[in-house]
């Protein structure tokens, strides 16, 4: 696919809270309910999405996941997101365990009024460091709100509305 | 009483942040000005329990639990936030 198009989406009703760490939690937004998961503002917690990377993956530059969240209730500072690639190819890994690759970071500042949208940009490069996923893999991106890295500064629980995966 | 160790005001300062977040209301400050909020504050009735205890009646300074003195305290100041 060329720069930019669209490979997946990931709304976040999708997510799937893991066991063997922190969870983000389920949650409903607004006069309609919008469908979120919540990330917390002290300690780490995440929230896992599976797919098949498309077959139209070209496998050349990597992906760019854009990050769809508000803040439930801040209107300053910033927040810190991790997200990290576990491939699950054939007769490979082993589903008993985890076992992602290293994590990329991206920091943003929170819009400026609670429930309005911030987009942001995780970007990783083809091979090793999205656990070399390519087209056709079953693969999991777990994400994680890092509330102790030095930018993450915003008060109260960020809230996960959807991922988009393009190619970068 | 002592202050609050660093863990009880961490714990206080989370708890602070989820009431806010499922209350709808926004909050101004980032997280780091918030925890200072609470540092400050555990600091001010740290240095202000013996004032408190001398405002109280005779009756209720000599005859209240410390655990009772602090109750009456904390609904007061319950009371004055809902009234605003």
């Amino acid at each position: 696919m060329a720069s930019g198009d669209s490979l997946l989406t990931f709304e976040a009703a999708r997510g799937i809270p893991p066991n063997s760490t922190a969870a983000a939690t389920r949650d409903r937004r607004g006069d309609d309910g919008h469908f979120v998961y919540s990330f917390n503002a002290s300690t780490d917690s995440s929230l896992d999405f599976t797919d098949v990377m498309p077959r139209q993956y070209a496998g050349t530059t990597g992906v760019t996941l854009v990050i769809i969240y508000m803040m439930a209730s801040a209107t300053t500072g910033g927040v810190a997101l991790d997200g990290q690639f576990e491939l699950h190819d054939e007769a490979g890994h082993d589903m008993d365990n985890s076992g992602f690759a290293a994590v990329n970071t991206v920091t943003d500042t929170v819009p400026g009024t609670a429930g309005q949208l911030g987009y942001v940009e995780l970007t990783f490069t083809d091979g090793a460091d999205m656990d070399s996923v390519a087209a056709g893999d079953h693969f999991r991106f777990r994400i994680t709100r890092d509330p102790d890295h030095a930018s993450d500064t915003a008060s109260g629980a960020l809230q996960c509305v959807s991922i988009e995966m393009r190619e970068t | 009483m002592a202050v609050l160790s660093d863990a009880q005001r961490r714990e206080v300062w989370a708890d602070i942040m989820n009431l806010v977040d499922k209350s709808g209301e926004s909050i101004a400050i980032d997280k780091i000005a918030l925890r200072q909020a609470i540092n400050s504050s555990d600091q001010w009735i740290d240095d202000n329990a013996a004032a408190f205890n001398a405002s109280l009646p005779e009756e209720a300074r000599t005859a209240l639990a410390a655990s009772q003195k602090s109750r009456i305290f904390e609904m007061v100041a319950a009371k004055r936030r809902e009234v605003g």
